[in-house]
């Protein structure tokens, strides 16, 4: 089955207050892979709609439905594990464990969404994605001391590894510089290529931006517009 | 003015600066632009004594400052503003409580009226209202920014330091700061050193760039000298600018 996300009237307040006034109140449905860029103000609540359209977030109010199915239960809990495992987030601090090296924090999702997996098997993803966006060579190194970029590329690799359906990234070329963020911007672009996905990137940068598709959604006044061509 | 000659620094094995030289004249906008891990946050936090270099010299008018301690640092960062690239706010304070934190040594009349002229200059004289009521998370990341530079400029200090001021906010967000760099330092006759990634703003705003390769200056100058370059390192930062 094809991947496909709807909103239906999807809303979430500043920091996410019960009683807090709305910051957007989005409506929307993606159907199939594609690569969908959204950009807005700083402050307009991009990482937010990307935060709760992934499913790190629940809605205040309104549906994310994937395929369909809602991620949430009733009383709030993450309950459908199935369609869990088919979504990969990149954050944008990466979020990556500073007291596991490269190889563990990457057999670490593997660990969590497929217990049966055997260990062989699972060092053997490791280091095929690790060979995949460039790091071979650092899978004993901490994170703490890997540069800006490099702690990006691990961060892609462990979002990745999970072989979603659904792929979300927060700002990836946030804070590097220009051609480290070039260089990501190409990798995030090769990866996808071979790995058909409903993909959300959120970005200020519209140089980067331009390089991934022609056109963006933009998140203005609370309202998500399709799509502003790029000049 | 401020000169560094010579400056070496290494962490542990990693060299970071690398004989880096470099003279920034009163009251001018200087860039400091290059990759990630070039030297360029750690050369702004030698001027405020966060950091001391391996060897070298650090001057900051006719000051050596050098292997100064913490004690003679005092009066240099009261001339040093340091605006670092996290807004680093208080959350669980007010933003009048995060904005009198470098001068408390004023009365209450002259804090609220040294306040109210710097929320104007920043553009966040909305805020004027509900400085006791409001708290940091309550704004959105660009105006965090905005207060966070408003909090370092109250001191009124002679020199402004800004580590990555634009990381993370969108284009005109990113724009309307560097437009707000500009104002300050010529509207106040500050001196605004800026680290940054973004050369398109600073093309616009800055007097004079250096682009810092491997803990030295590979490309010095004006922003159309920047343009014109043959240097490498500067054609690689001009790419998306083409």
């Amino acid at each position: 089955m094809l991947p496909s996300l709807r909103a239906i009237r999807v809303v979430q307040s500043p920091g996410r207050l019960r009683h807090g006034p709305s910051l957007f109140e989005v409506d929307c449905e993606w159907k199939g892979p594609s690569l969908n860029v959204i950009m807005g103000e700083s402050g307009s609540g991009k990482s937010t709609l990307l935060k709760t359209l992934g499913g790190v977030w629940e809605p205040l109010s309104g549906q994310v439905l994937f395929e369909g199915e809602s991620l949430w239960s009733e009383s709030g809990h993450r309950q459908n594990k199935s369609l869990l495992s088919r979504i990969g987030f990149c954050f944008q601090n990466n979020a990556l464990f500073n007291s596991m090296t490269c190889f563990e924090n990457l057999c670490f999702p593997r660990s969590q969404r497929r217990p049966l997996e055997s260990e062989t098997a699972r060092r053997k993803i490791a280091t095929h994605w690790l060979d995949k966006v460039g790091l071979s060579g650092s899978e004993s190194l901490f994170p703490f001391e890997l540069s800006g970029g490099m702690q990006k590329r691990l961060a892609i690799a462990r979002t990745l590894i999970l072989e979603p359906d659904y792929i979300f990234f927060d700002d990836p070329t946030a804070g590097l510089d220009p051609i480290t963020s070039r260089q990501i911007a190409l990798l995030l672009l090769e990866l996808l290529e071979n790995r058909p996905a409903l993909t959300f990137v959120v970005t200020n940068d519209e140089d980067r931006a331009r390089s991934w598709a022609p056109s963006v959604f933009e998140l203005r006044g609370g309202h998500l517009n399709e799509k502003r061509h790029l000049p | 003015m401020i000169r560094f000659e010579n400056v070496h620094k290494s962490f542990g094995p990693k060299k970071v600066l690398n004989g880096l030289s470099l003279s920034i004249q009163r009251g001018e906008i200087f860039f400091m632009l290059g990759r990630s891990g070039t030297g360029k946050s750690v050369s702004l936090k030698h001027l405020v004594g966060l950091l001391t270099p391996d060897s070298g010299k650090i001057w900051i008018d006719d000051t050596e400052i050098s292997q100064f301690s913490e004690n003679q640092f005092v009066p240099i960062r009261k001339k040093c503003g340091l605006v670092f690239q996290l807004p680093a706010l208080v959350d669980s304070r007010s933003l009048y409580e995060n904005l009198v934190l470098g001068i408390r040594h004023l009365d209450a009349v002259q804090k609220l009226a040294r306040i109210s002229a710097t929320l104007k200059a920043v553009g966040l004289e909305s805020l004027e209202k509900d400085l006791f009521e409001r708290f940091p998370p309550s704004l959105s990341y660009g105006e965090q920014k905005r207060l966070a530079l408003a909090r370092t400029l109250l001191p009124d200090p002679e020199i402004l330091l800004y580590d990555e001021p634009t990381t993370g906010l969108d284009p005109t967000t990113s724009l309307q700061i560097h437009d707000l760099i500009k104002k300050i330092s010529k509207d106040f006759g500050k001196t605004s050193i800026v680290v940054s990634h973004d050369m398109r703003n600073a093309l616009k705003i800055a007097d004079r760039l250096a682009v810092l390769d491997a803990g030295r200056v590979v490309d010095l100058g004006t922003p159309e000298e920047i343009r014109r370059s043959p240097v490498a390192m500067t054609m690689a930062f001009m790419e998306d600018l083409q």
